[in-house]
């Protein structure tokens, strides 16, 4: 991240300012698309934390934390719209069942489809913690920080989370496999 | 169990789709940021003039007299009360499983999840009873369902008790009523590991252990990652312990230790 960038925006800077959006809107709209799986929703999202972070800049004490304080502002910025909008997109897909050649298409198809539903029906607050870990990278630590919460709250969230999706994987699994043997 | 295929599929299902931001969402920030203004940084200066002598003086004597009355207010209290340790963040035992004549493992009504502590604390399974001394910095998830005795849980299943430490290492302990052997009740575990997961049926080290000074054996395999596990029968449950370090893909002696640890600090109920 530009130190002077952050800087020069933080001190009112419009051009500085449009510069660092360039630079952070991919990762904060990933951010924002993989928690609230719904592109057209984390757009809206995405313009409200960026919106924030402009008129909040002047507050960030350490510019070095800037990408940190603006994860956290997207995150909260999911928080506030998902209940509000409530236009899920509806996944609708068509699954290969004539084709007895396409075992591991059919198996990436009914995986995904299941991961989505269990992460869909996850509270926020485990998908954002999901997210930041597998995602974005951030150790376990530095999620919390990120978003102000203890190391121990920021495990919990991030085991059931696994552990929902796990539930779904292995239920995936077991329909592939009956799918299988129904074709063997 | 490990799992290379749960992470490969849950990385692939994240990481679908593309993150370019449409322009038309950049364009229109651009464009509300020239109408906002921002906040204004209200923090308040060290110091609005230059204190006087007597501002000093009269400063001094607060400062004291609100000491004085903190000091009163705490020596006045009951002794004992908020003097001493802190109540330990360690679990309230569980009740024992009610003996009787066949072996259960009935559940006990406490299912919290155990935060870790600066402190190595000791975890309590509510579903399978058994107790294990944790390291600091470790936290336990009990398992919601019990295990059915056939199926090889991976890490992470509802019917598992796991306890994950800071540093990314993963244990998970499950257990059943068996009348087996010890012996068979591990190759029968292996067997379902195979069938379920990238494991040999055949552990790369097998050796007699202790659990609880109970005669147990201690396995190691690869099954794309190294894979640590222990049984033990007592009382007719029999008990399977596991340990994985991802994304580690080689033996590390460093995890076998650990797995050692923790299987010192186990009391069967």
């Amino acid at each position: 991240m530009d130190r002077d960038l952050v800087e020069r925006a933080r001190s009112g800077d419009q051009q500085a300012f449009a510069d660092l959006v360039h630079q952070v809107s991919d990762s904060l709209f990933g951010i924002a698309r993989r928690i609230l799986r719904d592109p057209g929703l984390a757009e809206d999202v995405l313009q409200n934390a960026l919106v924030t972070i402009w008129r909040k800049l002047p507050h960030l004490r350490d510019v070095d934390r800037f990408e940190a304080w603006a994860f956290r502002i997207v995150v909260h910025a999911c928080y506030a719209d998902a209940p509000r909008n409530r236009r899920w997109a509806a996944v609708v897909r068509v699954l290969p069942f004539d084709r007895a050649d396409a075992s591991d298409d059919y198996r990436t198809i009914v995986d995904r489809d299941e991961l989505e539903q269990a992460f869909r029906a996850l509270p926020l607050d485990q998908r954002a913690v999901f997210v930041l870990h597998h995602h974005v990278g951030l150790p376990l630590v530095a999620v919390a920080e990120t978003l102000g919460i203890p190391d121990g709250t920021a495990r919990s969230r991030l085991h059931y989370a696994t552990r929902a999706l796990r539930a779904a994987f292995e239920a995936a699994d077991k329909q592939a496999r009956v799918r299988e043997e129904r074709l063997a | 169990m490990s799992d290379r295929t749960f992470d490969h599929a849950v990385r692939e299902w994240l990481e679908a789709g593309s993150d370019g931001t449409p322009p038309a969402a950049i364009d229109a920030v651009l464009l509300a940021v020239k109408t906002t203004p921002q906040e204004r940084d209200l923090r308040i200066p060290r110091r609005f003039s230059p204190m006087t002598t007597s501002m000093r003086l009269a400063a001094g004597i607060a400062i004291v007299a609100i000491a004085g009355v903190a000091l009163l207010s705490l020596t006045n209290k009951t002794p004992g009360a908020g003097i001493g340790p802190s109540p330990s963040a360690q679990p309230t035992p569980t009740a024992a499983a009610t003996p009787s004549a066949a072996p259960s493992l009935a559940p006990s009504p406490t299912t919290t999840t155990v935060q870790p502590t600066a402190a190595p604390s000791v975890f309590t399974s509510p579903l399978y009873h058994y107790t294990i001394n944790l390291p600091a910095g470790w936290t336990a998830y009990p398992a919601l369902a019990p295990w059915d005795g056939k199926s090889s849980p991976a890490n992470f299943s509802s019917d598992v008790d796991q306890v994950n430490s800071s540093t990314g290492t993963q244990a998970w302990v499950m257990a059943t009523p068996t009348t087996k052997t010890l012996a068979k009740f591990l190759a029968d575990q292996n067997a379902a590991a195979a069938l379920e997961h990238p494991c040999p049926v055949t552990p790369e080290i097998d050796e007699a252990i202790t659990i609880d000074g109970k005669p147990g054996r201690l396995n190691v395999k690869h099954c794309g990652i190294l894979v640590v596990n222990a049984g033990v029968i007592d009382k007719g449950i029999g008990y399977l312990f596991y340990l994985q370090h991802p994304p580690e893909d080689t033996s590390n002696p460093e995890d076998i230790g650990m797995f050692r640890t923790l299987l010192a600090g186990v009391k069967l109920p």
